[in-house]
């Protein structure tokens, strides 16, 4: 290993494009929530983009803060935040603690201040994974240790599964494996477990898209259905053979309207083009196509594809 | 720290999973390049279509002017008190929190008493039945709305001090499919309403007034089958937008000048798209296509002629005469009146159904051009114009014993017996006369010469209303055709049909020297705005249609007998006499006979020319069910001649009046 001088630590061109894309996106939630009425009228400090300058500084301070710490320092403490995460993680689970919404308990709420437990346990497993896999290549190679490092991941998964939150749960799997191949898992290992995996999910997705409704793996309605609306498939597909044409027609109905919020976001950035209509002119957002509540977050892409 | 940089680094695992990372990376691109370069236009067409609604926009319809300017229909602005429905989303909204937080309550109250009632908590499953469906939320909007739309309206009601209630369903379904329109709450305000609102209504919240656009006929009545009518008319035109979300529309022409020119008066209609956004209200307006106004028609009609000739059937025949007139100056075909009775009001829905379904009187019809009438013995100048053609001496003699005789058949003559030359018996009336010389020319000659008067074939009016009348054909004479057809042919009877309007054109080319006219209606058609660079297209006067060829002479004999006929002691015409005009006319009294041979009623006739010297009108007044053509038809031209004088006295008084405005 190398040992890098205090010059070296820092990455302009990385910094630069930060810096870059923080503008952007305080710029763009500014314009995704002043076409809303009603948070246009909200004081300063209430508003999206103010807030978003707030985490910035917060963010910039914890990154520091990190940047500052001895590894070492980072190290030992890895496994004590892991626990934590842990923790907090069983802690959403329970009815009291973890509030409820849309049907998933996914946040604790401390009353001035409101945090998914998964975001942190992203962070953590991070951490602790790399302390874990920091040793030497022969010990990588040991069985135990692979199994160690699997049960690591696989522990807040399934947690977080547990709440339910598929799309936080499924990003440790691809962090965990990438920084187990990096440390230097032997190949044929991971190449196993890639195999594994990837045969596990190929027939979860066929069960999912394609087998009749008795065979079908127990899972939210919601969750199946984004599923279906991703890979286009038909809701009518999973009638009972003896569905009445209103029935169909209900089920058609549904289908439009769980892909109601995929079909408005691939409008707006497809009729954006390739030039965009300009800051704060884009008519998706303004006119409430896009979800307003979220328009300034998970549609953000959509709010900036369409605008510029 | 960039990705390119692991790529540098002589480290397998860093390298693939910068590999891998750019691959992910550049799929991302093509998806994005994809939707935003390659399915653009697509994209785009699926924003336009859920957020843009188009709406028709109406043109002005030109008016119609009489020859002086006057109008004759044009459009009146009606004010429509509207709700605009984007104005109270927010009232809308805390409505439906209001219902919304009571139905809590009570959903709330039922859940403590069932629980009360079991003496437990109910189960997650027992909580489903009180759960408020999205049915009955959707019911709370509704009702919110109606609640909120129905307290506007009261307000407006106190402050213009008149009754409104609103009709809760056509309000919703106007909710339902017309969201981005304002709602028309109360239509066709008066005056003192709009006045009150204008006032008092000042806070403007969510409701204003609304400019529409009505057909309007000034003058009542008058030349209503001229006119014709329209009706409001939900079918785009012909190069139009084939769709629109919301088709406002506008009127049709369905008879008279307003069908005529029905596309000249009508303009084209211009488009509107209103940005809506996500729950339908309107959001912004852009108008694409200005509404381009429709043109004026102009016509010929003098509307105090006109007026004349109404008044004048209404005061001697009542308002159920079945009569027609038709003023028409000799000079040039112009149609100076055309009046048909029972009048016909060109706002359609205005007259009485009762009225219109009789099939006698049959006010729809416009018996000036519409009807086949026998024309009796008005027809007689043209057969003594033939015959005169023809060789006939107008002094000779013919005896007339008080009926005569074709082949067996005995045709009676009310013209008293004695002995007649060719100015008494125009005079007279004598049919003993004109079957004589009207078969000594022979029928030929007389089927020539109406020909040339273009008798039974249309004139080609633009309104829609005529009918071509009869006049034997070459073959139908050449064929079974005996002496008594002939005979009934010379007193205007028989196989002989015409309208009011082909005899004014007849008379017409009599009186200006053999001239046959294209009867002109319309002068010209013309831009609304004065200011416009569009030049008017005119129609010109005067457009010959064929010449008689007769002898000047030989019409100058007809026009004294028809001199003769109203102001000869012996003339059957004098009750149309007016001092100061002398007038050539002829009268007319045609048997009407139903298909068993029964007389059931005459058809009453004046046709005439005036000024004797130097003629400028011609007046043909036709009375179905009249007494005869004399008594009957007289007074009534004379009334028109009276109003003729009175134009031409007041005539250098208007020059005068023109100049200074």
């Amino acid at each position: 290993m190398f040992t890098p001088t205090p010059r070296e630590q820092f990455d302009r061109l990385q910094l630069a494009a930060l810096a870059g894309l923080m503008c952007l996106g305080a710029a763009f939630v500014f314009s995704a929530t002043m076409a809303n009425e009603y948070s246009a009228t909200l004081p300063w400090y209430s508003q999206s983009w103010v807030r978003q300058i707030v985490w910035y500084a917060i963010g910039i301070g914890a990154a520091a803060a990190v940047c500052v710490l001895d590894y070492n320092t980072l190290a030992r403490w890895s496994f004590v935040a892991y626990w934590a995460a842990i923790f907090s993680l069983v802690a959403v689970l329970v009815p009291f603690i973890g509030s409820m919404r849309f049907g998933a308990r996914r946040w604790i709420d401390l009353g001035f201040f409101q945090f998914q437990p998964s975001e942190f346990a992203k962070l953590a497993f991070i951490l602790a994974g790399a302390n874990f896999l920091s040793r030497p290549v022969d010990e990588l190679k040991l069985p135990l240790n692979f199994w160690k490092g699997i049960g690591l991941m696989l522990l807040p998964f399934a947690l977080i599964l547990k709440e339910p939150d598929l799309g936080s749960a499924l990003v440790l799997l691809p962090t965990g494996l990438v920084m187990m191949l990096v440390a230097g898992t032997p190949r044929k290992y991971l190449l196993r477990l890639a195999g594994v995996v990837g045969l596990l999910a190929a027939l979860f997705l066929a069960d999912i898209l394609f087998a009749p409704p008795r065979w079908q793996i127990p899972m939210q309605a919601y969750q199946r259905n984004r599923l279906l609306v991703y890979f286009g498939r038909d809701y009518t597909h999973f009638a009972s053979p003896t569905a009445t044409p209103a029935e169909l027609q209900h089920l058609r109905q549904r289908q439009l309207d769980d892909a109601y919020n995929v079909r408005q976001a691939l409008i707006s950035v497809g009729s954006g083009g390739l030039a965009g209509k300009g800051w704060g002119k884009g008519t998706q957002n303004a006119l409430g196509y896009l979800p307003r509540a979220v328009a300034h977050n998970d549609f953000i892409f959509s709010v900036i594809a369409e605008e510029e | 720290m960039l990705v390119f940089d692991e790529l540098k680094k002589n480290d397998a695992q860093l390298r693939l999973v910068a590999v891998v990372l750019l691959a992910g990376l550049l799929v991302l691109l093509i998806g994005l390049w994809w939707v935003q370069v390659v399915s653009a236009h697509e994209y785009q067409s699926h924003l336009e279509t859920q957020s843009y609604r188009t709406i028709r926009l109406p043109a002005v319809r030109g008016k119609i002017l009489d020859r002086d300017g006057r109008v004759l229909a044009e459009n009146r602005p009606r004010y429509n008190l509207s709700l605009y429905l984007d104005d109270l989303r927010q009232p809308f909204y805390s409505g439906y929190t209001n219902l919304l937080k009571s139905a809590r309550a009570v959903q709330k109250q039922n859940i403590a008493n069932a629980e009360k009632k079991l003496g437990r908590s109910l189960t997650k499953v027992e909580l489903k039945q009180f759960r408020l469906s999205s049915e009955y939320l959707e019911q709370l909007r509704q009702e919110a709305r109606v609640r909120v739309a129905s307290g506007i309206l009261a307000q407006v009601s106190e402050k213009i001090g008149q009754p409104l209630a609103l009709d809760a369903k056509n309000f919703n379904s106007h909710y339902a499919k017309k969201l981005a329109l304002p709602y028309p709450a109360l239509k066709n305000l008066n005056a003192t309403n709009i006045a009150r609102f204008e006032e008092n209504y000042t806070n403007r919240l969510g409701a204003d007034l609304e400019l529409e656009s009505v057909r309007s006929y000034p003058n009542g009545t008058a030349a209503g089958h001229l006119l014709g009518y329209v009706l409001r008319d939900d079918e785009a035109q012909s190069g139009e937008n084939s769709y629109f979300n919301y088709f406002l529309p506008d009127y049709r022409g369905m008879v008279g000048v307003e069908a005529g020119f029905d596309s000249e008066l009508r303009g084209r209609a211009g488009e509107e798209s209103v940005l809506v956004n996500s729950l339908g209200y309107r959001q912004s307006e852009n108008i694409g296509n200005q509404p381009e106004p429709g043109h004026n028609a102009v016509l010929t009609l003098d509307l105090d002629l006109q007026r004349a000739a109404e008044n004048s059937l209404a005061a001697h025949r009542g308002a159920d005469a079945r009569a027609a007139v038709v003023v028409m100056d000799v000079r040039n075909g112009d149609v100076l009146a055309l009046a048909s009775s029972p009048a016909f009001n060109p706002v359609y829905s205005e007259n009485d159904h009762a009225r219109m379904a009789d099939g006698t009187l049959r006010p729809a019809i416009n018996r000036a051009t519409q009807e086949n009438y026998a024309p009796g013995s008005i027809f007689k100048p043209i057969v003594g114009l033939a015959a005169l053609e023809s060789g006939l001496d107008p002094n000779a003699i013919v005896d007339n014993p008080g009926f005569v005789y074709v082949g067996r058949r005995h045709i009676t003559d009310l013209a008293r017996p004695g002995k007649y030359n060719f100015r008494r018996a125009i005079m007279d009336s004598c049919n003993t006369y004109f079957i004589t010389v009207g078969l000594q020319a022979g029928i030929d000659a007389i089927i020539r010469l109406a020909g040339k008067f273009h008798f039974g074939e249309r004139a080609g009016l633009p309104t829609r209303q005529e009918t071509t009348g009869d006049i034997p054909t070459r073959e139908r004479i050449h064929s079974g055709w005996r002496d008594g057809d002939t005979a009934n042919v010379c007193i205007g009877q028989g196989e002989v049909a015409v309208t009011p309007l082909q005899m004014a054109v007849a008379y017409a080319a009599i009186a200006n020297g053999g001239k046959v006219f294209w009867p002109r209606l319309v002068t010209r058609i013309e831009p609304q705005d004065p200011a416009s660079p569009e030049a008017p297209k005119n129609f010109p006067a005067g457009v010959i249609r064929d010449e008689l060829g007769v002898r000047p002479g030989n019409l100058k004999i007809l026009h004294d007998a028809m001199l003769a006929e109203t102001e000869d002691a012996e003339g059957t015409g004098k009750a149309a006499v007016v001092p100061g005009l002398h007038i050539c006319g002829k009268t007319g009294t045609a048997e009407i006979m139903d298909a068993q041979n029964r007389k059931t009623g005459r058809t009453t006739w004046f046709a005439s020319f005036a000024p004797y010297e130097n003629p400028r009108y011609a007046v043909v007044v036709m009375v179905e069910n009249g007494t005869f053509g004399g008594p009957t038809c007289g007074p009534i031209a004379h009334d028109i001649y009276e109003e003729i004088v009175n134009q031409e006295k007041s005539a250098a008084g208007k020059v005068l009046a023109a100049t200074l405005n």
